[in-house]
Parts: structure tokens; sequence; C-alpha cells
């Protein structure tokens, strides 16, 4: 963790006022400057594989946590996860899918893949902070992640 | 063992004709006997009479020679050699006639002696008058010797008529018990032939009888089956080999257009029907002729005599007489033009069905995606809403007024209100979908947790709760259910806040058609039942926020849920005395 060059946590939103709520609560848990934001599912595969505009990242420089949407331009969430699921550099890394959607199917396709936790965005803004709080607890600082 | 009655009439009538020729066979045996016999009669009578024809004659010869003696005519001499010869002439007849009796003959030869004897005697009289006259014959004459002569004569010829007599009269005997036999003969066999005949005419006389009876039975169940063919709605017909008609019933002439059964008679269905449909049936029935195989309920069109088309269903069979042979067919056709239009019609209405749906099934897919849409893209502006407001309000309170607070607390209620919203039309529309889980849901059970687990928000009210101990359980989706429960027990909350003493009760009540009826009950604001019509429906709500929140989905899902499980909900209510929701969960059916 002395490396400052070491991303935490893999945020995928394409919604600027999520983003922004959601970076607004991480910051509380003193995350929010290790976080790298993709804006759309093909960014965040080019960020997760080097491939693109970040072929030169070290791909052992994290993520430890990817908090990622469905809904994205481009390449989806779900494809994303399969993705990332499928290919043993990336399948160790914990997804956490914070998503609007209580669609039953999105939630049953996301645990088939391989997700680790689904949350339902809540529309409360205290709920809302309250559920990024609890996911930076749990996930980046009491869960023993996988070794790089 | 029986014989039939045609032989019995033969035999009869064999029997009889032989008896007949028997008879006459005996008759003809008889007559011939009997001919036989008076022949032998005859003969007898003929030697009589003959032996008398010696006598007569000898007397003749006896007058003649004397009355020549005393006249001296010589005329009488000629006759006296007549009558010699005529005795001659006899007494040859008389031993021809009994050649054949040899005790006659031996009597013969002697009557001949004598009678010669005496014969030679008158001669030598005669001669000596012719001789000497008178005188002479005088001196030759011997007194009674012509007598003693002729009673010898007589005495023989006596004896040989005894003979004959006694000859005749044997052969009269024969003759009497000829006859006797044969007539005892012919009355037998004539009575013989007489109960025969009578018998036979018995035979005949029974069989008539009998075959008037089985006759009239005939008649009876030929009438029976007119009756029943021209009574049937369906069409009946009979044909022959050549499927030609042998008769028909009154329905199938109406379609056919025929007057009479007699008109129809040796027709073919050529004659009344159209030449592709006639043809369709008669090489049907040829074909079922050939191989045995009988056509059972097979849909033929028909166009009747007003040239309506019609379908009917015809069942066809082979008809045999007494030997299996096969006489032609008896056919039974059904006018199901009716249902066939009527399936017809289902088919077109199956065929919309479809169609609609196929539509709905498409309108349910853009229903998913737009429901899917709102779930996520209609909240994200709502959250942006609610948030940015509050970190206005947590991080810039200072700096701003007490009414800028204020309306962006409002802001962040309305979002939340929208939020709400959208939850319960996302629950609403998605129970539309969820497949049904049913199972043995304990429902005292679930109330409890419901209560318990809804009471915690009630932040210290003092609401009495009764649950009825016995409340059945019931066969659902337990997931369900307890939505149900919970969003009437959360209403029954929520309604009685005002109250001073608010109680709810959770019980069951056994229907008159053996259901049970669960309800939630409480002693809140209650509703004007009027409106109870726009308890169920989204979003409708009888109250107004400010005096009870709410979305107005929540009665919409139970309902939907009830409805999904067959069953069925009814509220009863009062303002300001408390509403009742009642709802079965079974359907009728079980």
């Amino acid at each position: 963790m002395t490396n400052n060059d070491f991303v935490e946590i893999l945020l995928v939103e394409d919604n600027p006022s999520d983003l922004e709520l959601t970076l607004h609560a991480l910051q509380h848990q003193k995350l929010a400057n290790r976080i790298f934001v993709a804006r759309d599912g093909a960014e965040a595969l080019d960020f997760l594989f080097a491939t693109g505009p970040h072929s030169g990242r070290n791909m052992r420089e994290g993520p430890r946590l990817i908090l990622l949407d469905l809904k994205l331009p481009k390449v989806d969430g779900l494809e994303v996860l399969q993705r990332l699921k499928a290919d043993t550099r990336t399948q160790a890394i914990p997804v956490v899918v914070l998503t609007s959607s209580r669609q039953e199917r999105d939630v049953i396709e996301s645990y088939r893949l391989g997700v680790n936790s689904y949350i339902v965005k809540p529309v409360d803004f205290g709920q809302f902070t309250e559920a990024i709080r609890q996911i930076g607890m749990y996930w980046v600082l009491l869960n023993q992640p996988p070794p790089l | 063992m029986r014989w039939s009655i045609e032989s019995r009439i033969t035999i009869g009538f064999v029997a009889s004709i032989t008896l007949i020729v028997v008879i006459g066979v005996i008759v003809q045996r008889n007559a011939i006997q009997f001919l036989a016999i008076t022949e032998e009669v005859n003969h007898t009578l003929q030697v009589l009479n003959d032996i008398e024809e010696v006598l007569l004659s000898i007397t003749t010869a006896e007058s003649e020679a004397r009355t020549y003696f005393v006249t001296e005519d010589e005329t009488f001499v000629t006759s006296f050699e007549n009558a010699q010869a005529s005795v001659g002439e006899h007494l040859q007849s008389v031993r021809t006639l009994t050649a054949d009796n040899p005790t006659q003959q031996q009597l013969l030869d002697e009557v001949e002696l004598l009678v010669n004897e005496r014969l030679l005697l008158l001669r030598q009289l005669v001669e000596a008058q012719q001789r000497g006259g008178v005188e002479e014959r005088e001196q030759v004459s011997i007194p009674g010797r012509g007598r003693t002569a002729m009673n010898a004569v007589r005495d023989a010829t006596n004896a040989m008529k005894d003979v004959e007599n006694a000859l005749l009269s044997d052969r009269a005997e024969v003759a009497q018990l000829r006859g006797q036999t044969t007539l005892l003969t012919l009355a037998v066999l004539t009575l013989l032939i007489g109960a025969m005949l009578l018998l036979v005419y018995y035979f005949i006389r029974r069989d008539i009888t009998g075959r008037r009876r089985v006759e009239a039975t005939l008649a009876t169940e030929r009438n029976l089956l007119q009756t029943l063919m021209d009574n049937l709605p369906d069409s009946v017909y009979i044909k022959d080999t050549k499927s030609r008609f042998v008769t028909n019933n009154k329905s199938h002439r109406s379609v056919m257009g025929a007057e009479s059964v007699e008109k129809v008679i040796g027709t073919t269905d050529f004659d009344w029907f159209p030449k592709e449909l006639a043809t369709l049936y008669f090489e049907g029935e040829q074909e079922m002729l050939r191989t045995h195989n009988n056509i059972i309920t097979r849909e033929d069109p028909v166009v009747d005599a007003a040239n309506n088309k019609q379908w009917y269903l015809s069942t066809k069979v082979l008809l045999r007489d007494q030997n299996e042979q096969i006489t032609g067919l008896v056919g039974i056709s059904r006018d199901i033009t009716e249902h066939k239009r009527r399936e017809d019609e289902i088919h077109r209405l199956n065929h919309e069905l479809e169609l609609s749906v196929r539509d709905l099934l498409g309108l349910n897919q853009e229903l998913e995606a737009f429901s899917y849409s709102v779930s996520h893209d209609l909240r994200a502006p709502l959250r942006a809403m609610s948030g940015f407001s509050r970190i206005v309000v947590e991080e810039y309170a200072a700096q701003l007024p007490a009414e800028a607070i204020r309306y962006l607390s409002i802001v962040q209620a309305n979002a939340e209100q929208m939020g709400q919203l959208i939850d319960g039309l996302l629950t609403f529309s998605r129970l539309s979908r969820q497949a049904l889980s049913k199972q043995t849901v304990n429902t005292a059970e679930l109330a409890r947790q419901v209560v318990g687990e809804l009471n915690a928000e009630q932040e210290g009210r003092q609401i009495e709760i009764i649950i009825a101990d016995d409340l059945p359980p019931c066969q659902a989706d337990p997931i369900l259910l307890r939505q149900v429960y919970a969003n009437l027990i959360g209403n029954a909350f929520k309604f009685t806040k005002k109250c001073d003493a608010a109680r709810v009760e959770i019980g069951w009540q056994s229907l008159e058609n053996g259901m049970k009826e669960y309800f939630v009950k409480d002693n809140g604001a209650g509703f004007d039942i009027q409106y109870a019509n726009k308890l169920f429906g989204v979003f409708q709500r009888l109250h107004r926020v400010d005096e009870f929140e709410g979305t107005g989905v929540g009665l919409a899902i139970v309902q939907r849920i009830i409805h999904r499980h067959g069953g069925g909900i009814r509220a009863e209510a009062e303002v300001d005395k408390g509403a009742t929701f009642y709802f079965t969960v079974e359907g009728i059916s079980e």
C-alpha cells in the first residue's frame, strides 16, 4: 500500500450524479483518493486488463474491490462481470454490484456470474450514504482480500 | 330327432300315396281273383246247364220217339235223331268242361254209358217200328225198361250235379271270404290314409298358424323400425351392393328433396346429389363393400334440396343376410353443419386469441422493458435530487435562510415519496409475472411474525392486537401471503394512529359454501363504503397524504395477490368506526 499508483477501488458508474454522490459518501471512508472511475464498461475492461489507453498499467496494482453499475454505455455491467470472472487474472477480485435495478433477472444473472454482493442503491441519500459506508467498511477494511 | 315341417309333409304324402298304391294293387289282385272265381262259377253253371240239357235232350228224344210211335210220322224220327245228336253235343261239352276234374270224368263216363244205353233202347224201338210197324216195335219193347234206364240216367246226372253244386258252394264261400278280407283290408288302409292325411293337415295347419304369428311379429317389428327411422333426426338409408337405395327415412328424403320412399327405391345418389358429391359417396361405399371396412364417422359435404351446403357425419355399416353374404349397407348421417360452423368459429377465435396472446406477450415484454427502465432510470434522478438537497442542507445550512432549508426538505420528502411510488409500482407489476409457489402456510404463525415486525416500527404505540389462535392454515405462496398480511396489518396500524385505544383483530370465519374467509379488522379511520370500488385501484387513495401517508398501491397489490390465488377480497367500513378486509385464498373448487 505504499505505492501511490495502487488503486483500492474501481468504480464503474456512468451517471454523474450517482458518481458524485458515491464519491461523496466514500470520502468519509478516506478512500476517495484511491479510486479509479470508469465511465463505461469498455473503459472498465481496458483498465482491468491493462489494454487500450491503460496498456501501460501494471495489473498487479489493484484494484482490490470493484463497484459495478449494471446499466452502462458500450459494454454493460453484466458483460464486464462475465469477462472479469472468466479471466484467471481478475476472477479473484471481489465485485459488488451497485445498481438501481431490483430486477430479479439482474440479481440472478449477477450471482450466476459470480458476483460477491448485490446492493440496490437506496433513493434516500441517508440510506445511500450508509450503504456505501458499510460496503467500504466491509470489503476494504474488514475483508481479507486475495493476495495479489 | 325333430323333423322339419317340409319333411313331415313329404313323409305324410308319400305314405298316403304308398297306401293308395297298395290299395290299388290289392283291388286289382282281388278283381282278377274275383273274375277267376266268376269264371269257375260260370263253368260250374255251364256244366250243370249241359247236364240239364243232356237230360232235357234225352227227354225230348223220348217224347219225339213216342210221338213217332203214335203218329208214325217220319218227321218225328228226324226230330228224335236231332235230340239224340244234341245229347251227344252236350255230353261232349260236359266232357270238355270237366276235363280237369277226374271225379266228374268218372261220373261222366257212367252217365255217358247210361245215356247211350237209354238212347240205344229208343233207337232200337224206332228202328223196329220203321221195319215192322207198331207190332214189331211192340215185340221188341220190354215194358219198364225205358223208365229204369231213365232213372239210372237221372241218378247218374244227379251225382254229377251234386259234385258241381258242391263245387259251386265251395267257390261261393271262397269268393265271399276273399271279398270280406279285401273289404277289411281296404277299410283299414283307408283309415290309415285318413289318419295320415289328418296328421299332414295338422302339421300344415300348425305351420301356417306359426307362420302367421311370425308374420305378425315381423310386421310389428317392421312397423317399429319404420317409426324409429322416420322419427330420427338423423338420415338413415339402406343401399344394395350397387349403392342403389333399398329404403331411407324421412330425414334423408327431406335432405334429398324426395316426396316418398317409392321415388327413392332403386335410385342412386347420382339421381339426387351433384355429380362430384355422388361420386364421393359412391366410391367410398364401393371401397367399403370391397374391403369390408365399415365407414365410421366420416365427415362428408352435402348439398341439400334447397342447395344449402352442409356437413354430415356419416357411419356406414355392411349388411349381411343369414348366410353371411353381404347384401348392401346401412348408413346413418348426422347434420353437423352447425357443429362444423362452431368449430370453424372456434378455430377463428382461437386464431384471433393466439394473435392477441402474441400481442399481449409483446406488450408484456415492452412493459417489462418499461418497468426495467423505470426501475433503473427513474431512480437515479431521484437519488440525485434527494442526495444533493441533503448535502446542501447538511453542509451549507449555516449559509441558508430557514425557508430555503424547509424547501429543500420538501424536495427531499417528495423525492422519497416518488421512490416509494416507483417501488410500489414495480412490486405490483412484478406480481403479475411471478410464478406462484403454493404450499401449506401456517397462517397464524405468519400473522404473528408480521405483527411482530410491524409493531417494532410503531414507536411505542399502544395497540391492542388480537390474533385468532385457530387461524386455519391454507395453500398459498408464503411470500405473497406475507405481503397480503403486511399490507393489511400495516394499513390497520396506519389508520388507527389517531385512535386513543387502537384495536386490530386478525381472524377468520367459515362461509356457507364451506370456504374459510380471513379478515383483518381495525377500529381506525375507516372510509365511506360508497368509495369501496376505488379501494383496490392502483394509486387510488381515499385519504389525503397529509392525513395518512401512502402510495395507493398497497391494496392493489393485496387484491392482485388474492386474485392470483383464485380467491376474493371485499371490505366493510364506516367513517371513523374502522374497516374490515375479508379475503379468501383458495378458489371455490377447493
